[in-house]
């Protein structure tokens, strides 16, 4: 009876471990994905890297190609009110954490720094990546990062000079590639960051780098981020060493868009064909005939005075003159494709100008800085700023150039915002002042987190 | 298994053969006795004893006896029969005026599963089970005419909740043990058909990117045939479920295909036809109607003059649209009466070591939606085979093929578009505008319908084989190898006719789409079980075994811009057919599992079980996941002490808690992947790789632990028993595909993040309210409470997850499907605007999302059925009736039809609007812009759309009537039945939406998890009126 039982039981085990043999296989419960590369895989080789480092720029290329630039003219005084359920959010300074157009805007400036960061933690997978390499990848990450976050603070958060520690909500910044969430850090720590990252970038990125971010690159972008704290002084510095360099020259084109400009683009987004558009920002936005973006009236009924002497206002139609209807839009837009300067000399001179007037700087140099935009804007020298003029003189008329030469360049609402936080300017736009709660972007509600508060909603009346 | 039965059937035959009676005399005897069952000497009821070879016939009472009379004397075979056990045959001798005794001690028979209860892997006496398990016998299923036999099981088991899904052919239900406690992973049960863990995706041909799907979601159990189900259980506890590890967290489902059960040869032939009719019309309003309201916004918006049709896009001129020639009735044409019919034909042989069972049956659903039905042809057979001594060989395969002819539906069309965008004011046939050379209103939604022709074809095979043999009388082992093959193909065509309608420059023949899809799912298993009497007091067995299972689809998309007819209907040959190969998917799971059970003295019963399961889809820490269970059951009326309490004929009570898991989520979700090159554009010419998923290691399945304890008890007699079950179930890990911060680079995850607490009670009470000879009275109620709470959501807020586009969202401290949405205060008398509540409280007349808070959830606080069975001779009355209690509905498709006045039509509650200043309105005034709405944007949700979701509703109600066994012996007849049922004939609710019983279309699991009882443009539910038919010979 008992050697029965043991016998049976010894079978019973024996069974089970044989059961156990003939599925033990852990390889079938790999499954990998069909259709996709593993990571391991993926990246061998510099050139795998470098891939990874153009899909990043291929993040920076659709945001910087005029949909960024959109998004900031439209809640500016250039442009009017558009026929745009999304846009007109951001026009009336009341955007909702739903609003698709904006979500998708703030989504895409993040996943440029995401696919940045990605490169920065795989760089270590390949083992034969040249020091030169790893220097000019680690650059150009920090310097799309850089691009990234100063274009987020500027757009999320209220502007630097704010409060008086800037200790006010700004961004999250993201620095590796992880799907845990970042807390929203202060507008003090994000430029910080913005600031650290960009000085890296400056000091290993090659003097020079084909279309990709270089060291010109880099001091351009701090030249913006300095103006933009109101730290003139390096903000002048910047842009004089950038300008110094003489690897840029001022082209004679009014419209920096034309490819005759091509001499003053530190930085651009390239479009090399029309099957590889990068503009469609500025052109499906601004040429068609009854375009989304038209100039506010406002703006036109101050620029038009000069209309018989200032080139630039050739690159504006006026349709449907004198009608209910007329409304007045860019023609600078029209080419088929073009490359699009996120930074670029003209940039650089208004910032100098500005900057050294502001800092106790050379007004020689600064009265020439805005001088040479001006010889170049007006069919006469009636614009021109007289030499001698006082700090004050130079930036008035560095101001009133400014508007007009980086007119549908995103530049006009940080502007407003660096007037009204760093001037002190009681500026306001439609009724809403430059510190009221609407006018920022709003975050997407996905954003929000325990550590993530998003801004409220409109609150501008 | 059946061996037992033939012998004994054997003898019987031989007997009567041997035996046979003699003729009648004028003078007579009786015969009475006892019947008592062996085991527990107790009486039996309804014992059928029988004079073979006579119409003399009886049936046991309550207390066993029985009592014939009137048999002229001479040498009978008497047999006592009942379902479920085995007969028993006697031979006797009946004298002039005497009354000749004759007892019986029946057996239960070991292949019948009244008092036996499939569990994971084995089988256990009802009475030892120490899980909560439901039993759903097959008869319950078929019964009822459903678009899938899942549908059958609502009412049928506590605390199981069935959502029907809609009245489309075909449609595919929401099930729910125990209440909701996953997110983003399927919180469907496992269904196992004999064994194998079916595919059961009901997204598996959605297609990314595209509006395929129709409004639909395909129900991969509807070809399934629900009369080849013996039986389902239904595990509801871990110590039922943790059997099945990872996969059993949200209940399992466990079908038993019929297999020979009679001796010889035998054949069920059943039939049934019906009508369908929704249970309720969408309610529009009529062209006169709509064109008065918008009139109405027009003046109201301060506009004056003609009203302007164009603001909406619609072409028609004011004069045109108020042309009655003009004017349809788009319902009317869109919802008729379905047409059904069922037909199956089931034969049974049983031999002295074979035994074969098959079925062949055809169903043709005809749904109330004119063009739409689904029809099921399918064949079952299951053999058994006993070729020596201890070896047992069952062979089970299925072939089923499902034609679901589709029609669009919800907001793709059809139905959906007659209660909106077709508005009453467009004619039957469009109109032409000859300066635009094109139609200015809509093709019409029959013209749609009858010249599209779309199917989806599904051929489905389930097939198993199992070898178990008994190596002693202590051990059996069994191995068991599945085969689940699904072949679906979804064919689209639109001819030329219908496209020019569209395009008048269209030259070629007409589009034809193909989307075939192919899933393998292969399983196997073997097991070993060891029972072993220690002594009289102590027993124990133990069960061991190791599991497999790996499932892999894949798919397709096939087209051709110039084809005459549908790919499978005409000859395009391969070069003129565009084929885009689409991922396929592919997962697998190994496991090792074992229960351990003891039992003292057969009434105090303890199992051990635990299961390890290892799956592609966890992440690389975290292989394979343990799962014990431990439960106790006590029979306490076996007790001495509990003698004196002689009303208590049964008490058992039962506790055991454990772990189980889900593991149904995305395949891939773990893996971190790049697209490739050759998938990306370039940029500045140079080509691109972009990560697509971060690598998710630590990623694994969602735990849930689960205590259950019950009680069960039968009183008087056995005339009431009652079962009462609390239990607690504590997920943690809950999976979810979260919409991350974008800040992170991603727009979701999947991840490990949550937690969710189900805590609840069932009862269910089963009374015997008459019992007489000719009449019977059996009343079925049950009840279930369930709460619901997400204790955890990580970091994330509410919008992190949502459930698709119908704003019920994940909040902490509230229910799984929360309805998250800004509260609307009332219109304001004196403008007619709405206004709304902010978060504080207050009113305000701006709509902002910031202001959304929790105000209602899609579970209900208790449902359950009272079903009643009345008998009386020949004849029974079923009803079942089904109540839900709390859980609300939100109706995401009325903010276009009970507000602002678009290009839709609206619903005939709308007439409740602000009209002149003073108005106390439900509605605001009509307008066409959103801004006099106060938002900025134009489809705004609020808890204006909520309502309460209670209803009680006569799910079935039957009639039928069993042929005299007098009339049926001049036949070849052993039985007959005919019955009439009607399905859903009655409702009562406060809800003025069309039906409270809603399962939508739905996006992903996510949604199907969240947003039960939300509706848009959801087709109502059917009601059906139907007579069947049933023989056995």
């Amino acid at each position: 009876m008992k050697k029965n039982l043991f016998h049976s039981f010894a079978l019973f085990l024996s069974m089970a471990i044989m059961g156990g043999a003939m599925v033990s296989c852990d390889n079938m419960i790999e499954t990998p994905p069909p259709n996709e590369l593993l990571v391991d895989d993926a990246i061998k080789t510099t050139d795998d890297l470098q891939r990874l480092l153009n899909a990043s720029y291929n993040e920076v290329a659709n945001t910087f190609g005029g949909f960024s630039q959109m998004m900031s003219e439209m809640q500016s005084d250039n442009l009017a009110s558009p026929n745009n359920n999304d846009l007109r959010e951001l026009h009336s300074h009341n955007v909702l954490f739903f609003n698709s157009t904006c979500g998708g805007y703030y989504s895409i400036l993040y996943r440029a720094i995401f696919r940045a960061n990605f490169v920065q933690d795989n760089m270590d997978k390949v083992a034969d990546l040249s020091q030169a390499d790893k220097d000019r990848m680690t650059g150009e990450i920090k310097f799309i990062r850089g691009l990234c976050h100063f274009t987020a603070v500027r757009m999320f958060a209220h502007p630097y000079g704010y409060s008086a520690k800037n200790d006010h909500p700004g961004i999250a910044i993201v620095k590796a590639a992880s799907t845990k969430p970042s807390p929203r850090l202060t507008v003090a720590e994000a430029y910080d960051a913005i600031l650290s990252d960009l000085k890296d970038a400056e000091a290993v990125l090659p003097e020079s780098n084909g279309d990709y971010a270089d060291k010109m690159s880099a001091k351009a972008l701090l030249a913006h981020v300095y103006f933009q704290m109101g730290k003139y002084t390096d903000a002048a510095n910047y842009a004089g060493s950038v300008i110094d360099s003489k690897k840029y020259t001022l082209s004679d084109t009014v419209n920096v868009f034309s490819a005759d400009a091509a001499s003053e683009h530190i930085f651009k987004i390239v479009s090399t064909g029309i099957n590889d558009k990068r503009s469609g920002g500025y052109s499906d936005n601004y040429s068609p005939g009854n375009p989304t973006c038209q100039m506010s009236r406002e703006l036109w009924a101050n620029l038009n005075v000069d209309l018989a002497i200032d080139k630039r206002l050739k690159l504006l139609t006026v349709v449907n003159a004198g009608a209910q209807n007329e409304f007045v839009k860019s023609e600078m837009f029209n080419a088929p494709f073009f490359n699009v300067p996120v930074l670029h000399l003209t940039q650089m001179h208004l910032i100098r100008a500005e900057a050294l007037a502001k800092s106790g700087g050379d007004l020689a140099t600064a009265t020439a800085d805005i001088n040479a935009i001006i010889t170049r804007a007006y069919t006469d020298n009636s614009k021109l700023v007289a030499s001698g003029s006082s700090a004050k003189q130079i930036i008035d008329a560095t101001r009133t150039q400014r508007r007009i030469e980086l007119l549908f360049q995103g530049d006009r609402t940080p502007e407003i915002k660096r007037l009204g936080a760093v001037e002190s300017q009681n500026i306001f736009v439609r009724g809403h002042r430059w510190d009221c709660p609407g006018f920022l972007l709003q975050f997407p509600i996905t954003e929000k987190t325990t550590i993530f508060e998003i801004n409220p909603t409109g609150g501008c009346n | 298994m059946f061996t037992l039965i033939p012998t004994r059937k054997a003898i019987i035959s031989a007997a009567i053969a041997l035996f046979g009676a003699v003729s009648a005399f004028a003078q007579t005897g009786s015969l009475a006795g006892l019947v008592t069952d062996e085991s527990t000497k107790k009486p039996i009821e309804g014992v059928t004893i029988e004079v073979y070879k006579t119409d003399f016939k009886a049936k046991s009472l309550a207390n066993g006896s029985y009592n014939i009379s009137g048999i002229a004397p001479g040498t009978y075979n008497v047999i006592f029969s009942k379902d479920q056990m085995e007969d028993v045959l006697a031979k006797v001798e009946i004298k002039i005026n005497e009354t000749t005794n004759l007892d019986a001690a029946l057996k239960t028979a070991v292949s019948s599963m009244g008092d036996v209860v499939i569990v994971g892997y084995g089988r256990q006496s009802r009475r030892n089970v120490v899980g909560s398990i439901a039993t759903v016998s097959g008869k319950e299923i078929t019964d009822i005419p459903a678009p899938s036999f899942e549908a059958a099981l609502q009412g049928k088991a506590a605390g199981v909740q069935v959502i029907v899904g809609s009245g489309m052919a075909g449609s595919a239900s929401l099930i729910r043990v125990r209440g909701a406690s996953s997110i983003s992973a399927a919180g469907d049960p496992l269904y196992v058909v004999d064994g194998i863990p079916v595919s059961q995706d009901y997204f598996m041909n959605r297609t990314n990117g595209s509006n395929w799907g129709g409004g639909f979601n395909n129900n991969p159990l509807a070809s399934i045939n629900p009369d080849d189900i013996e039986n389902i259980e239904i595990l509801k506890d871990a110590a039922a479920t943790s059997i099945y590890g990872s996969r059993g967290a949200n209940g399992v489902i466990l079908i038993t295909t019929k297999r020979a059960r009679k001796q010889g040869l035998k054949f069920d032939v059943s039939a049934r036809w019906g009508s369908s009719s929704p249970t309720r019309k969408p309610d529009m309003l009529s062209a006169p109607e709509w064109l008065q309201l918008y009139e109405e916004a027009w003046y109201n918006d301060g506009r004056t003059g003609t009203p302007d049709l164009s603001l909406n896009g619609i072409r028609m001129s004011w004069a045109q649209a108020n042309d009655p020639k003009n004017h349809t009735n788009w319902i009317d044409q869109v919802i008729g009466h379905g047409f059904k019919q069922n037909y199956n034909l089931s034969t049974n042989y049983m031999g002295k070591n074979f035994a074969v069972k098959g079925i062949l049956s055809m169903d043709d659903n005809g749904s109330f939606i004119i063009g739409n039905k689904y029809n099921r042809v399918s064949e079952r057979i299951n053999l058994d085979y006993r070729p020596i001594k201890g070896l047992n060989i069952q062979l089970s395969q299925s072939l089923s093929r499902g034609t679901n002819t589709r029609v669009d539906a919800s907001w793709a069309g059809g139905l959906g578009s007659a209660m909106s965008t077709m508005l009453p004011i467009y004619p039957l046939s469009p109109l032409y505008d000859s300066a635009s050379k094109s139609y200015i209103t809509p093709v019409g939604l029959h013209t749609i319908r009858d010249l599209k022709n779309w199917r989806t074809i599904e051929v489905r095979s389930i097939n198993n084989a199992n070898v178990s043999y008994e190596v002693n009388k202590n051990l059996t082992v069994n191995y068991s190898t599945s085969i689940d093959y699904m072949d679906y193909n979804e064919y689209l065509y639109e001819p030329a006719a219908l496209i020019r309608m569209y395009n008048s420059n269209y030259q070629q023949n007409g589009n034809a789409k193909w989307y075939p899809s192919w899933t393998m799912n292969r399983n196997q298993f073997l097991t070993a079980q060891w029972n072993k009497e220690l002594s009289k007091n102590h027993s124990v067995s133990a069960m061991a075994g190791t599991e497999s299972q790996h499932s892999i689809t894949k798919s397709k998309y096939v087209e051709n811009f110039d084809a005459t007819g549908p790919i499978d209907e005409v000859a395009i040959p391969d070069t003129a057919l565009q084929a885009f190969s689409r991922t396929p998917y592919e997962w697998a799971f190994i496991s090792y599992f074992g229960r351990f059970n003891y039992s003292y003295k057969n009434k105090l019963n303890f199992q051990l079980t635990s299961r390890w399961d290892g799956s592609s889809r966890f992440g690389r820490n975290n292989r394979y996941g343990f799962f014990p269970a431990a439960a106790v059951g006590y029979i306490l009326s076996e007790e001495q002490f509990m003698k004196q309490y002689k009303w208590i004929n049964f008490m058992k009570v039962r506790a055991g808690i454990g772990k189980s898991g889900n593991a149904n989520f995305d395949n891939y979700a773990r893996w971190g992947t790049i697209t490739p090159s050759s998938n990306l554009p370039k940029y500045n010419g140079q080509p691109q790789l972009a990560p697509s998923r971060l690598e998710n290691p630590n990623l694994r399945w969602e735990s849930t632990v689960n205590f259950d304890a019950g009680i069960e008890m039968a009183f008087a007699k056995g005339r009431i028993s009652t079962e009462l079950t609390y239990y607690n179930k504590v997920t943690s890990d809950v999976i979810m595909n979260v919409s991350i911060p974008v800040s992170t680079g991603f727009g979701s995850f999947y991840d490990n993040v949550g937690g969710i607490t189900n805590e609840g009670v069932e009862f269910s009470l089963k009374t015997v309210n008459i019992r007489t000879k000719r009449t019977n009275w059996t009343t079925n109620f049950s009840i279930a409470r369930n709460v619901n709470e997400i204790t955890s959501i990580g970091v994330y807020t509410p919008d992190a997850i949502s459930g698709g586009t119908n704003d019920t969202r994940v909040v902490l401290n509230q229910p799984v499907g929360t309805n998250f949405l800004v509260r609307f205060s009332h219109v304001d008398p004196a403008t007619g605007a709405p206004v709304y509540f902010d978060l504080n409280g207050n009113q305000t007349t701006k709509w902002d999302p910031a202001n959304r808070v929790a105000v209602g959830n899609v579970l209900p606080k208790a449902f359950g059925n009272l079903a009643n069975t009345i008998s009386y001779k020949n004849w029974e009355l079923n009803a079942n009736i089904y109540f839900n209690w709390g859980g609300s509905i939100f109706e995401s498709s009325v903010k276009r039809q009970l507000s602002l006045m678009t290009d839709w039509n609206m619903d005939r509650r709308v007439l409740d609007r602000w009209q002149n200043p003073g108005d106390d309105a439900l509605y605001p005034k009509m307008t066409l812009s959103t801004f006099n709405h106060g938002s900025t944007t134009p489809w705004i949700n609020t808890d204006l759309w909520l309502q309460d979701g209670s209803y009680i509703r006569l799910r079935s109600i039957n009639i039928s009537y069993k042929l005299p066994a007098a009339w049926l012996k001049k036949s070849k007849f052993d039985a007959a039945r005919i019955m009439l049922v009607g399905t859903n004939l009655l409702t009562w609710t406060r809800y003025t939406g069309i039906d409270p019983e809603i399962a939508r279309d739905f996006e992903n699991p996510t949604d199907r998890n969240m947003s039960g009882s939300i509706t848009y443009l959801t087709t109502p539910q059917e009601k059906s009126v139907s007579v069947a038919l049933n023989f056995s010979f």
